[in-house]
């Protein structure tokens, strides 16, 4: 998958598969914290669109 | 019953699907005789100012084949639109984006480095097409290409999805039924299977589990057995049914021309999902090996619906 996503330019970090356990709070609310630092100091996730072309999509 | 007006075009496109109607062969009398054809580049000589004359919704019919891609493109998409009671996406490209929105993994710029400069067989002094140029006679003007290659119905309305890499004679012939009995289905639909390419397909189906994938030039696979469980990437699970299992029937992978399965958001994923269900591994090595024999996993699993995917194009 990250393969994949690396081809769409989608960047390494801003997807991450991870399993919890319900008893580990604690990991659940770490792995949280950490995603959400790590893909705000990426930034948005912006599209940009060339001159003239349709607005759509 | 007055004969139908019908108009055939094509935008981003190879050619193939006007190719498929005339495939009909000695039906197209039928169609002949049902409609009076207003419009068909590839076959039939009117022009565009033959459709500006027209008042809104005198055709009945616009069969619309290819993607779009640039602003003429998009302009006779929107004349057809008006001009026309019922829309039609004609094949994969004016569907799904087709082969090329494959184009949507690049952007112009890259696109025009290598078609007007690092092509091996150019000479050229990065000399690149010019929307506007003033000439004694006055100023030409060229249309503009874009980023992204779209569907269809990302520019305008669509009545009915006709998908195939081309759409395939019965299915043709079952609209042109539908037309001259006034039978056609609810806006909307997509004229196709409901089902999945695996539900058609007659191969024998045993355990999927692979342990490694080919590619098609690998491998001769037995004509019997589900080509999925012998290492190759069939699109089936995720694809749309239909098309009467041809590919599969000449001993050859789908590759998905048919468009997300009913209920299928994005086929890709959907295939990704699929392979990674099937794929036996004992480990870490066995994984990496699995990731590095899918060369190309975007391409192999959008090769046909890179318009209508979640993410629609690489992040420009």
């Amino acid at each position: 998958m990250n393969k994949m996503l690396d081809q769409f330019g989608v960047e390494e970090g801003r997807v991450r598969l991870e399993w919890v356990a319900a008893a580990e709070a604690d990991r659940f609310a770490h792995i949280i914290n950490d995603m959400t630092a790590k893909v705000k100091a990426l930034g948005p996730y912006a599209k940009k669109s060339s001159e003239g072309e349709a607005k759509h999509g | 019953m007055a004969k139908l007006k019908l108009a055939l075009y094509w935008a981003a496109a190879c050619g193939g699907c006007d190719v498929a109607v005339l495939d009909v062969n000695e039906k197209i009398l039928d169609v002949a005789a049902l409609a009076d054809i207003v419009l068909w580049p590839v076959a039939v000589d009117f022009k565009y100012h033959h459709i500006e004359a027209m008042p809104d919704g005198n055709i009945d019919v616009c069969l619309f084949n290819g993607a779009i891609r640039n602003s003429e493109q998009e302009e006779i998409a929107k004349l057809l639109r008006a001009k026309s009671k019922v829309m039609v996406a004609f094949g994969s490209c004016a569907c799904f984006g087709g082969i090329p929105a494959l184009a949507n993994f690049y952007d112009k710029e890259q696109i025009w480095d290598r078609v007007y400069n690092t092509c091996d067989s150019n000479e050229n002094h990065d000399v690149r097409p010019q929307p506007h140029t003033k000439m004694p006679e006055g100023e030409i003007e060229i249309p503009v290409m874009w980023d992204t290659v779209y569907k269809l119905d990302d520019i305008v309305k669509v009545e009915y999805y006709m998908p195939g890499c081309p759409p395939t004679v019965p299915l043709i012939l079952a609209v042109v039924n539908a037309l001259a009995t006034n039978t056609l289905p609810p806006a909307g639909s997509i004229i196709a299977s409901d089902k999945t390419l695996c539900d058609e397909c007659t191969r024998k189906k045993e355990e999927k589990k692979i342990t490694k994938v080919y590619r098609s030039h690998e491998i001769i696979p037995d004509p019997e057995r589900c080509l999925l469980e012998q290492g190759l990437l069939c699109m089936g699970p995720a694809t749309r049914g239909g098309c009467g299992a041809l590919c599969i029937s000449a001993n050859m992978a789908c590759r998905g021309c048919f468009g997300p399965a009913a209920g299928v958001q994005d086929q890709g994923a959907k295939m990704l999902s699929a392979v990674a269900s099937i794929y036996e591994t004992n480990g870490d090595e066995d994984i990496a090996r699995m990731v590095d024999e899918i060369v190309d996993p975007a391409g192999t699993f959008y090769r046909f619906g890179m318009s209508s995917s979640l993410l629609k194009r690489k992040k420009l």
